[in-house]
């Protein structure tokens, strides 16, 4: 008996062992579906997070001359996006400056359609690395209204599907 | 057994709470930057005229000589001279003094521009003192940094 038990162990072990590896009989299948979803994506990075105007001499009393500071702006979009920007931005010192700056973008890459200072430029889906300047003007004449000090403002870019 | 289970339960659970949140669709986006403009300390005078002349006749002991001058600054701003009477040939006689528009020698203003006036002064001049012509004397205004 002991024999027996020991025999029929030993098989079930055996059977154990070979039957994933068995042969099926016949074929067996199941089907499951496989999906991707990208949502849709967009960003806008500055390169500068300050952007400095200062004026340098006396000779702006009278004179009409610009005053400007810069920085290039990477968008990613996995969708045709817009970037906008506003047309001015307050500047503040302890009171407010008498004149707003003016802000446009420019684009850097003609391909965009974009050749001109402008409030937005129109990008394709992509990745798109200094694709625009922005640009912050003043242009003016100068004079004792500019009290001296230092102004001010923030300016804010948006990036939106289009 | 239960350790697989217990696995499969947490996977699940996941799945449930990361999947919603990597699903939000991002259309809009924004970056800012600072915007500063610092507009340096400036400041200007001049006077419309360039010499003061003055002729005592008819043996006066006295006289002055008046300009106006314009200044303007950009920021809170005194105005102060200095004077210097006529050395050549040799130190004009009589007592000299200056004054600006207000009758002392400092002015403030400002920020903004400022039109002012600058009157020389002699008084005790004496017959003794002789006659003749002396020259070289300067009249400096000053505008600066009113003191706080």
């Amino acid at each position: 008996m002991q024999k027996l038990v020991t025999t029929f162990t030993a098989a079930a072990a055996l059977l154990a062992v070979w039957l994933p590896s068995a042969a099926p009989q016949g074929s067996a299948q199941d089907v499951a579906s496989v999906a991707l979803s990208i949502e849709k994506y967009v960003s806008v990075t500055l390169d500068h997070h300050a952007l400095v105007m200062t004026t340098v001499d006396g000779t702006w009393w009278g004179v009409t001359k610009k005053t400007l500071a810069s920085t290039l702006v990477d968008v990613e979009a996995n969708t045709d996006a817009r970037l906008e920007a506003p047309l001015t931005v307050e500047l503040k010192d302890t009171v407010a400056y008498p004149a707003t700056a003016d802000i446009c973008i420019i684009g850097e890459n003609l391909s965009y359609g974009q050749d001109e200072s402008s409030q937005w430029v129109d990008l394709p889906a992509g990745n798109h690395p200094n694709a625009v300047t922005v640009q912050v003007k003043i242009d003016k004449q100068w004079g004792p209204e500019d009290v001296a000090g230092t102004y001010m403002g923030t300016v804010t870019l948006e990036v939106r599907e289009r | 057994m239960s350790k697989v289970y217990v696995g499969c339960v947490v996977v699940a659970l996941l799945a449930l709470v990361a999947v919603p949140a990597m699903a939000t669709p991002v259309t809009e986006a924004e970056a800012s930057a600072d915007v500063s403009l610092t507009i340096e300390e400036y400041c200007e005078i001049a006077y419309s005229g360039t010499t003061f002349s003055i002729t005592l006749s008819g043996g006066a002991s006295g006289g002055s000589d008046n300009h106006s001058y314009s200044a303007g600054a950009n920021f809170s701003a005194e105005i102060t001279g200095s004077f210097t009477k006529p050395p050549t040939p040799s130190p004009a006689p009589g007592t000299w003094d200056w004054k600006l528009e207000n009758d002392t020698k400092s002015v403030t203003f400002g920020p903004g521009t400022h039109p002012g006036s600058v009157t020389v002064s002699v008084e005790g001049v004496e017959l003794g003192d002789g006659n003749g012509e002396w020259t070289g004397g300067d009249m400096t205004i000053t505008v600066q940094a009113a003191p706080t």
